[in-house]
């Protein structure tokens, strides 16, 4: 009775044995297609990320361009407004350094004259004495009341050249000794402005004398008078002024006009 | 199938060849066939492992390493994926299948239940009973079945065998011996 159990048991896995190769082969192609369809998604997705990292490298690469060039162009903008602010400014400053220069120069003017005043009362006492010497000498024949009146004269003198408002100003002969010009400065004088002259450069006023303090002028006369335009403005025809006034050429004998250094209008 | 031949199958699928996969087929189906209906013991689900089985070993026939013995890499293969399906569709079976491979298994119970009693008093009263060989494998438990099934099926050494069980083949041979003895007492040589 006893039977081989290695063929038996073979023969039976055998006899129920499926013939499964179909299923297998189907399979097989079902998996092929489907590696196919996964390689197409793959190869797609492989596109597509190349396409996004693409795009992504474009859009980094023209930020990392752009951004400077913005920088750039910021920053000339900001030099630009900044330049013309400092251009403003620089003009501000220059407009207000030559105002201030204005003004030094007229309180240097001012101080010179103060300090000229000194000197020019002096030469204008010596002046005086000199020539109340002479006239002394002339009419008066005694010697000790010549003495005495000259002294006297002298200091009434002195004291009518201290209120006197007329200042010589005596620029220094230059080591070569070409240029030597003199300026009387005139303060204190009324006039009436008569008429206007425009002679396309400057405006040239006819004026009268109403009083001068210092008696440099008599009373009706009429002098020719230009105006520094930095101080005075404009005169009025008809009007009263109270002017200060230079003779830049004494030496010479014609009319010639004064330059009006400052002005007031004088209402009565 | 030798090794190399094997091996030259093997490469033959790597380059898309399903005559290759067709030979190998003809030659294992019955190893792998009987692997998967021993633990699955049902014949569809052992078909549906099986052909799973073969798919499985064209797509990944990169993956092969020659030299290692190709009986007990396609046994190791077909072990975990009948275990994979268990565990899809039936893992109270599995439970059952673990049980029996740490301790008594049902089928040595349902020998006991064919026997009236214990095998030994069978033996001893030399009873001798024609049975199937389904009646006969259901006398071996899981261990013993497997490797019956590798050793006759797969025609695979002891050496093979404790490899690919991770067992000592001390224990291989051991548990084979206790196989053929309840064999032999079942009527079998």
């Amino acid at each position: 009775m006893s039977k081989k159990f290695d063929e038996e048991y073979q023969e039976y896995i055998k006899q129920d044995l499926p013939d499964l190769w179909s299923r297998i082969e189907n399979g097989i192609s079902e998996q092929t297609k489907a590696s196919e369809k996964a390689l197409q998604k793959k190869r797609l997705a492989k596109k597509q990320m190349f396409a996004f990292a693409t795009t992504l490298a474009a859009c980094i690469c023209l930020f990392v361009i752009a951004v400077p060039i913005y920088k750039i162009v910021n920053n000339s903008k900001q030099m630009e407004t900044a330049m013309s602010s400092d251009m403003e400014v620089e003009n501000v400053e220059e407009e207000a350094m030559s105002e201030e220069t204005s003004m030094s120069d007229q309180a240097m003017l001012a101080e010179s004259s103060a300090e000229e005043m000194a000197p020019a009362e002096d030469s204008a006492t010596i002046e005086n004495a000199s020539k109340e010497d002479t006239y002394n000498e002339a009419t008066s024949s005694e010697a000790e009341t010549s003495e005495a009146t000259t002294t006297e004269d002298t200091t009434n003198a002195g004291t009518e050249n201290t209120s006197s408002d007329k200042i010589n100003n005596v620029s220094e002969t230059t080591e070569s000794g070409v240029a030597k010009t003199n300026v009387i400065s005139y303060q204190n004088v009324i006039v009436t402005i008569m008429s206007v002259e425009n002679t396309g450069e400057e405006k040239i006023f006819k004026a009268t004398v109403v009083s001068d303090a210092s008696k440099n002028f008599e009373v009706g006369r009429e002098l020719l008078l230009t105006i520094d335009t930095t101080v005075v403005s404009e005169f009025v025809v008809g009007k009263n002024y109270q002017i200060s006034m230079e003779d830049a050429s004494p030496e010479l004998s014609d009319v010639h006009p004064f330059l009006v250094k400052s002005a007031s209008i004088q209402t009565k | 199938m030798t090794d190399q031949e094997f091996d030259q199958c093997i490469v033959r699928m790597q380059q898309g060849e399903k005559e290759a996969l067709k030979e190998v087929y003809q030659d294992y189906l019955s190893f792998v066939y009987a692997i998967a209906l021993d633990i699955l013991k049902n014949k569809e689900n052992a078909e549906d492992v099986t052909s799973d089985f073969f798919i499985k070993i064209w797509n990944i026939s990169n993956n092969y390493r020659p030299g290692n013995g190709h009986k007990a890499w396609m046994a190791r293969i077909i072990k975990n994926m009948t275990i994979d399906f268990l565990r899809k569709h039936k893992k109270e079976v599995l439970m059952d299948i673990l049980e029996d491979a740490s301790g008594e298994s049902e089928t040595e119970s349902y020998g006991r239940s064919i026997y009236g009693g214990d095998c030994k008093s069978v033996v001893e009263e030399e009873v001798m009973v024609e049975m199937s060989v389904e009646e006969a494998l259901a006398v071996l438990n899981s261990a013993e079945r497997e490797i019956i099934t590798l050793k006759i099926m797969g025609d695979m050494t002891f050496k093979e065998i404790a490899a690919l069980l991770d067992q000592p083949m001390g224990t291989v041979t051991w548990k084979y011996q206790n196989a053929i003895k309840k064999l032999r007492r079942c009527g079998y040589e």
